[in-house]
C-alpha cells in the first residue's frame, strides 16, 4: 500500500540569474513495510528530497500525498506532528534535556493516541533501541554519537507514525553501530510494517534495503 | 513534556544564560524603577502641597499686567472693586462661603500692640508713624471666615451675630496676645485711636517724622471674643533654618495676625470715612473725589473643592474690571513649583530614554539568546510543535526571569531613587533660587494672605517622599513586562517564520 506518493516534484533555486534545478519532475510511490535506500552523489539533492517528504521545505511545483491526501492540505505542521518521524544526520536533539525528555517533547506535540504511561513507553522504546535506564536519564550531550542517534530514532518512533525518514543516520557512526542501526530499520519495516526511507552514501546499507533508489541530475530512479 | 515544563527546565538547566538575562533586566529595571518612583513622588508632592493649600481664592490686582503697562510708561486708571461684583461671585454654586473685608490702620495710643521680641530671634517691626498700630478689620461674614476655616481659633467668647454685623455694632474680636498684653477679657472695652496726622509741614517730618496730630477720635469696641492663630498654620511651619526670607515673612504675618481687631464692616467703613474727610480738609487738592470714594475691599472666597477653581476663575475673569485677577495658592504654587516642574520634565525624558534603552538592550540580549537557540526552535518545528507553544515557552522563560528581576528592582530602584532624588530636588531648588535671587511671588493683600496660605518650597519638599504605592507598582511592572515581552516577540516571530530545513539542514 502506497503511503507517500511524490508527483512531478520540482525544486530549484536561483544561482545568480540562472535557475538551477535540483529535482526535476520527480515522481515515486513509497510502500508500507518496505525499507528504501536512496543513493546519490554529494550535492545531488538527497537531503532536499527528504526535507520535502518531511514537510521541512516546500517544492516549487508538484504534490506530495500522504495516504492520498496532499500534505499541503493536511497542513505541514499537522503532517509533521502526526504522520512522519525524521532522523537527522546531526541528531538534532535538545542538548539540555535527557534522552527520555527529548522523546517526550515529540510525544507532547503529537495528536496521535498514545498509551497513558508515556514514561514507561519511552523507557521501553529506548531499551529496545539499546539505551539502558542509566543512560536514558542522562543529558543527551553526555551520550556517544551512536547513542544519540538511537535517541533520535526513538523520538521518530515514539509518536507511533508509519513513515520514518532518515538522512545519513549512520554517517557519524562506526561500522558496528551502523550495522545495528540498519538492523533496527529493517525490523521496523519488516516486523512493524512501517515505511522506512534512508538517504545514504554507504553501499553496505544499500545492500540491506528492499529497494535502492538513485538520485542523479535531478532524476530519481530505481537503481 | 509540555511547553511550560520545558520553560522551567530550560531556565534551571541553563543557569548561566538565565543569570545573564536576570542581571540585565535587574539593572535596567532599577533604572526604570528609580525614574518611575521619582516621577510619582514629584506628582505626589505637588498634589499634597496643593491639597494642603485648599481651595481658597481672592480677587486682586494683576501685577503682571500692571507691570507691563507701567514699564510702557503709562499710568493705568485703577478702580476699586464694586461690592456688587464681589457679591454676585459670592452667591455662585462653587462658593462655600465668602467675605469681603476692609482694613483700617489705627493707632495703639492707649493699648500695647504685639511685637515679636528681638531676643527670640525675631525682628522688631515698627511702623512709619513711629509706634506700633493695630489693624481694624471690618468684615461682612459674622462667623468670621478665618475662624470657620480653622486658621484662627476662638479661645474665649463668641463670634459676631448677624444682627451686630448688619447694625455695625461696636463690638470686636482681639488676639490672645493683645488681650494678655493689655489685660483684656471678654466683656471689657478696647480703646483704639483713629489719628489723623498732618505731614504737609516739612519740619514736622524732619522732627521725628511723626507729623502733627490734626484730628483724632476714639474707637471703643466691646471685646466679645478672643482668638489665637492655630499652631501648625503658616508661622509654625515656616521655620526652616537657613531661609531667613521666609523667617522674616513668617514673623511679619504673625504679628500682623495678632495685631488685627475684627469688627463689623460698618465700623471700619465709618473710620475710613472719618479719615478721608479729615485728609480732604488738610490736602483738598489730593482728595477731590472724597465724597464719592469707594472702599477697597479684599474679597476672599472659600470654594467647595479644588476642582471648582477653574469654573470659578472663568466666571470671575468675565466680570472683573481691567487689571484685576483671581489670586489663589495655585498661582503661587506654579511659581514655587517651577524647579520641581523642570525636574519632572528631566525625569520624564529620562524615563522615556531608559525605557527605550531597556527595550533595545533587552531585545539585543534576547536576540542573542534566541540565535543561540535557533536550532532548538527548528527542532520543535520539525517535530510539529505548535508555534503558540514555542512562543509560550519563551514568554514564560523571559517573564519568569523578568518578574523576579523586576520585583527586586522595584524595591532597590525605589531605595536608589529615594537617596538620589532628595538630593537632586534640593539642588535644583537651590540652583533655581540663586538664579532668580529668590522666588518672587505675587502675594494677595494682607487680609487674604492668611486664608490663601503661604506655600513654601519647604512645604513641597516636606511632601516629597519616595514610596511604593499601587500606581507606582502597576506603572513599573507594566513597563517592565511590556519591554520584556516586546523584546522577545519580534525575534521569535522571525525565527518561527523560517522553514525548518533552513534552520536544521
Ligand atoms: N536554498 C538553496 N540555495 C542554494 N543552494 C541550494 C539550496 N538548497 C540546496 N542547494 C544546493 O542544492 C544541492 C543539493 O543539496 P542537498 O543538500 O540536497 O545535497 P545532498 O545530496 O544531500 O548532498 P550530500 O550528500 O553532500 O549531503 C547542493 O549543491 C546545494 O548546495
Ligand atoms: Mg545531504
Amino acid at each position: 500500500m502506497t503511503i507517500i506518493a511524490l508527483e512531478n516534484l520540482n525544486y530549484s533555486y536561483k544561482d545568480g540569474g540562472m535557475q538551477r534545478f535540483i529535482l526535476s519532475d520527480v515522481s515515486f510511490g513509497f510502500e508500507l513495510g518496505c525499507f528504501y535506500a536512496i543513493l546519490g552523489n554529494s550535492g545531488s539533492g538527497k537531503t532536499t528530497l527528504l526535507s520535502l517528504m518531511g514537510a521541512l521545505d516546500e517544492p516549487q511545483s508538484g504534490t506530495i500525498s500522504y495516504q492520498a491526501e496532499d500534505i499541503k492540505r493536511l497542513g505541514y505542521d499537522n503532517y509533521r506532528r502526526n504522520h512522519v518521524g525524521i532522523v537527522f544526520q546531526s541528531y538534532n536533539l535538545i542538548p539540555w534535556l535527557t534522552a527520555v525528555e527529548n522523546v517526550l517533547v515529540a510525544m507532547d506535540a503529537t495528536d496521535n493516541k498514545l498509551p497513558k504511561d508515556q514514561h514507561a513507553v519511552v523507557t521501553n522504546l529506548l531499551t529496545f533501541l539499546g539505551i539502558d535506564q542509566g543512560k536514558a536519564t542522562r543529558r543527551v550531550t553526555e551520550l556517544s554519537g551512536g547513542e544519540q542517534q538511537r535517541v533520535a530514532i526513538a523520538r521518530a518512533l515514539a509518536t507511533n507514525v508509519d513513515l520514518i525518514l532518515a538522512d545519513e543516520p549512520t554517517g557519524n557512526l562506526d561500522e558496528t553501530s551502523s550495522e545495528e542501526i540498519v538492523e533496527i530499520f529493517k525490523t521496523l519495516a519488516h516486523e512493524h510494517g512501517k515505511c522506512v526511507v534512508v538517504v545514504t552514501h554507504d553501499s553496505e546499507i544499500a545492500r540491506e534495503a528492499d529497494t535502492v533508489l538513485r538520485l542523479s541530475k535531478g532524476v530519481l530512479g530505481v537503481a | 513534556m509540555n511547553f511550560a515544563k520545558r520553560a522551567f527546565l530550560s531556565l534551571s538547566r541553563r543557569v548561566g544564560k538565565t543569570l545573564i538575562l536576570f542581571l540585565v533586566i535587574l539593572i535596567l529595571g532599577n533604572l526604570i524603577a528609580a525614574t518611575v518612583a521619582m516621577r510619582q513622588a514629584i506628582e505626589q508632592s505637588e498634589h499634597l502641597a496643593k491639597l494642603s493649600l485648599g481651595a481658597n481664592v481672592s480677587l486682586g490686582q494683576d501685577y503682571q499686567a500692571l507691570e507691563k503697562v507701567w514699564s510702557a510708561g503709562e499710568e493705568p486708571e485703577l478702580v476699586a472693586l464694586d461690592a456688587n461684583i464681589i457679591e454676585s461671585l459670592g452667591v455662585r454654586a462653587e462658593v462655600k462661603s465668602y467675605d469681603y473685608t476692609l482694613d483700617v490702620y489705627l493707632s495703639a495710643r492707649d493699648v500695647k500692640a504685639y511685637e515679636p521680641s528681638a531676643d527670640n530671634g525675631g525682628y522688631a517691626i515698627t511702623s512709619v508713624g513711629g509706634g506700633r498700630g493695630l489693624t481694624l478689620r471690618g468684615i461682612h461674614y459674622a462667623p468670621v471666615l478665618l475662624i470657620e476655616e480653622g486658621q484662627l481659633e476662638l479661645v474665649s467668647g463668641r463670634v459676631f451675630s448677624q444682627q451686630e454685623i448688619e447694625q455695625g455694632a461696636m463690638v470686636g474680636l482681639i488676639s490672645d496676645k493683645v488681650a494678655e498684653l493689655n489685660n483684656l477679657h471678654v466683656g471689657d472695652n478696647i480703646v483704639l485711636a483713629n489719628e489723623i496726622r498732618d505731614y504737609s509741614d516739612e519740619t514736622a517730618i524732619l522732627d521725628g517724622g511723626e507729623g502733627t496730630l490734626a484730628e483724632t477720635r476714639d474707637v471703643v469696641l466691646e471685646v466679645i471674643g478672643i482668638f489665637s492663630p492655630k499652631s501648625g498654620s503658616a508661622e509654625a511651619s515656616a521655620t526652616t533654618p537657613g531661609s531667613s526670607d521666609q523667617d522674616w515673612m513668617a514673623q511679619m504675618l504673625e504679628s500682623e495676625t495678632h495685631n488685627t481687631v475684627f469688627a463689623p464692616i460698618a465700623v471700619a467703613q465709618a473710620e475710613e470715612r472719618f479719615m478721608i474727610d479729615a485728609y480732604a480738609k488738610i490736602t483738598p487738592d489730593e482728595f477731590e473725589n472724597a465724597a464719592t470714594y469707594d472702599p477697597w475691599y479684599t474679597p476672599v472666597y472659600v470654594l467647595n473643592s479644588v476642582d471648582d477653581l477653574a469654573s470659578f476663575s472663568e466666571a470671575a475673569q468675565a466680570v472683573l474690571p481691567q487689571y484685576y485677577t483671581v489670586l489663589n495658592a495655585d498661582s503661587q504654587f506654579e511659581q514655587i513649583a517651577g524647579p520641581l516642574k523642570s525636574i519632572q520634565s528631566i525625569v520624564g525624558i529620562t524615563l522615556v530614554a531608559s525605557v527605550i534603552a531597556a527595550l533595545v538592550i533587552v531585545s539585543l540580549v534576547v536576540v542573542l539568546f534566541l540565535r543561540d537557540r535557533r536550532k532548538e526552535f527548528g527542532i520543535y518545528l520539525s517535530l510539529g510543535v505548535r508555534k503558540q507553544a514555542v512562543m509560550g515557552q519563551v514568554l514564560i522563560e523571559v517573564l519568569l526571569v523578568a518578574l523576579v528581576a523586576l520585583g527586586i528592582a522595584l524595591v532597590t530602584g525605589n531605595l536608589i531613587s529615594g537617596a538620589l532624588s532628595q538630593e537632586l530636588v534640593q539642588n535644583q531648588i537651590l540652583a533655581a533660587q540663586s538664579d532668580s535671587m529668590g522666588i518672587s511671588v505675587s502675594y494677595a493683600s494682607g487680609a487674604a494672605n492668611m486664608l490663601l496660605g503661604n506655600l513654601t518650597i519647604d512645604d513641597v519638599l516636606a511632601n516629597y517622599s519616595v514610596g511604593i504605592d499601587v500606581p507606582y507598582v502597576l506603572t513599573f511592572l507594566g513597563l517592565g513586562v511590556g519591554v520584556s515581552v516586546l523584546s522577545c516577540i519580534l525575534p521569535l516571530l522571525y525565527v518561527l517564520r523560517l522553514k525548518p530545513k533552513k534552520i536544521l539542514m
